[in-house]
Formats: structure tokens, sequence, C-alpha cells
């Protein structure tokens, strides 16, 4: 196999891509994350509970109108 | 030429596959870093841009408010530039997407009033009761103000939504209707071209000021409970 393409190289390159993600965002952003933006993290929960009814409603509405077609309105 | 009046507000896919999240990505990187400590025109006056808005936006905020600088910053910054950015022709602008606006708005909103009851309980319960107000009228108040709280973050998305999309709907309109008029009439048709353009300018307005507003009203969420 070519070089850059093996099974080793990607992960080795996986392994960097994390370790730059690590030093140039983590390693700077921890105080942030870690306690700054507490609450930040607990109103993306938020919004992803609203997200995730939002589309259940639409999962649901959709499966009802295909499980039971209505009859054609004069 | 777009085929109808949505066309401009489809989220864009490219070959089937959805292409939004890269245009989210792509103002950034029109904004260079430098590791450099004295650094080229270009960067220097983004630079001061960037000292100007922190100063403007966290004179008024105690250490605790002070924290969220980088958050604000950034979402002003974000939001100018994505919206300057719709103004060309033919672009996406995800700050016309109700959800991306909503995406944006519950968080923060939400994370001030978890701030608020978290370190100031008392105070922001207290907030719900305006100062002076007669005894009959409280219960009805207190309802009323915690409607109002809980209407922010709504009136948040759905101002920068209404702003930018009835903003991009006019030019639209007005510059189908010039092009439209072009054959027919052309006194008129250069009288439609300088309202189309005095409105372009008035966009370009709008897309700062929506992002400041928007900014702004969370920075004083924030000041309100921190």
């Amino acid at each position: 196999m070519t070089l850059g393409t093996r099974r080793s190289d990607i992960s080795h390159f996986q392994c960097q891509m994390l370790q730059s993600i690590i030093k140039n965002i983590w390693i700077p952003m921890k105080p942030y994350y870690t306690q700054v933006y507490q609450e930040i993290w607990i109103g993306m929960g938020l919004m992803g509970f609203i997200v995730y009814k939002i589309r259940a409603a639409d999962k649901r509405s959709k499966a009802l109108k295909a499980s039971a077609p209505a009859p054609g309105h004069h | 030429m777009n085929e109808s009046l949505f066309t401009p507000f489809i989220t864009p896919t490219v070959l089937g596959l959805p292409a939004a999240v890269l245009v989210i990505l792509f103002p950034p990187l029109l904004i260079p870093t430098s590791k450099h400590f004295i650094n080229n025109r270009l960067i220097i006056i983004q630079q001061w841009l960037i000292r100007l808005i922190l100063k403007q936006m966290m004179t008024t905020h105690n250490a605790k408010g002070r924290t969220w600088s980088l958050m604000l910053t950034s979402l002003i910054i974000f939001i100018a530039s994505t919206n300057l950015l719709g103004l060309l022709p033919y672009s996406f602008t995800p700050t016309t997407q109700l959800s991306m606006n909503l995406a944006m708005a519950i968080p923060l909103w939400a994370s001030t009033v978890a701030m608020g009851l978290r370190f100031k309980a008392k105070i922001t319960l207290t907030h719900l009761l305006p100062q002076g107000t007669p005894t009959p009228l409280i219960p009805m108040l207190i309802i009323i103000e915690t409607v109002s709280l809980f209407i922010q973050p709504l009136a948040l998305a759905v101002r920068l939504t209404a702003n930018i999309t009835a903003g991009h709907l006019l030019m639209y309109l007005i510059g189908s209707s010039a092009l439209a008029m072009l054959a027919i009439n052309l006194p008129l048709t250069l009288i439609t071209l300088t309202i189309l353009t005095l409105l372009t300018i008035l966009e370009t307005a709008i897309a700062l000021i929506q992002a400041y507003v928007f900014t702004l009203l969370v920075s004083l969420y924030l000041h309100d409970n921190s």
C-alpha cells in the first residue's frame, strides 16, 4: 500500500490531530469550558432537549399521517 | 437565476450532502490570527476593532460578567460577518434560519438565568416583581414578568431572523421588479435601481446593527444576572 493510506498511517494522523486539538484548543480554553461556561452547557442541554422534543413530535406526526392517510376533502 | 422567492433561504446542499456547517464555519477563515507581537495593517485594524467592541461592551460588567468577554465578542463578530457576507448575491445567510438563531439565543439566555439562580437566587426572583407595584396587582404582574422572561430568547431569535430575512426578500423583490421593468419603462427602472442601492446601504447597516442588538441584549441579561 502507498504511504499515508495504511491503517497505521491513518491512526497516526488521527493521533496527531487529537494532539493538535488538545494543545491548541483544549489547553487554552480549559478554564472557560470547565468553569466559566458551566451554565452555557446547561443551556445547551436545554436546547438539545427542545430539539429532541421537536424532532420526536415531527416524526410522530409524519408516522401518523403515513399510517392513516386522510380521505380526500371536498 | 433563482426560481422562486424561497430559493435564497434553502439550506445549501452540495450533491445532496448538507453544506450548512461549512457555510457557518466559513466567516472565521476571513479573520486572520497572528502569533507576532507587531502585525501588519490588516491585523492591526482587526485587533483595534475587537478592542473597541470589547471596551464598549464590557465596561459596565463586574468581574464575573467579564469572564464572558470572549463569548460576547465572538458572538458579535460571528453574527456581523455572517450577515454582511449574506448581502453578497447568491450567498446563503445562516442567520435567516430561525433554527440557527434559536440555537444561539436559547443557550445564552438559559445560561444567564441559570447563573442568576445559582449565585443570586433571591435577587433573580425579586426581578419578577417591579418596585412600587400596588398590592392587588402583584399576582398578575408576577405572571406577566415570568412570561416576559420566557419570551426573551424567542424575541432574540425572531428579531434577528425577521430583520435579515425581510431585508433579503425586499432586495430580491425590488431587484426582480427593476429587471422586469427594464424593457418596459427605463426611467422607472432607474428610480427602482436607486431605491435598491439605498436599500442595500440600509441592509448593510441593519446587518451590523442586528449583530450589535443581539449581543447587547445578551450582555444586558448577563448584567442583570451576574
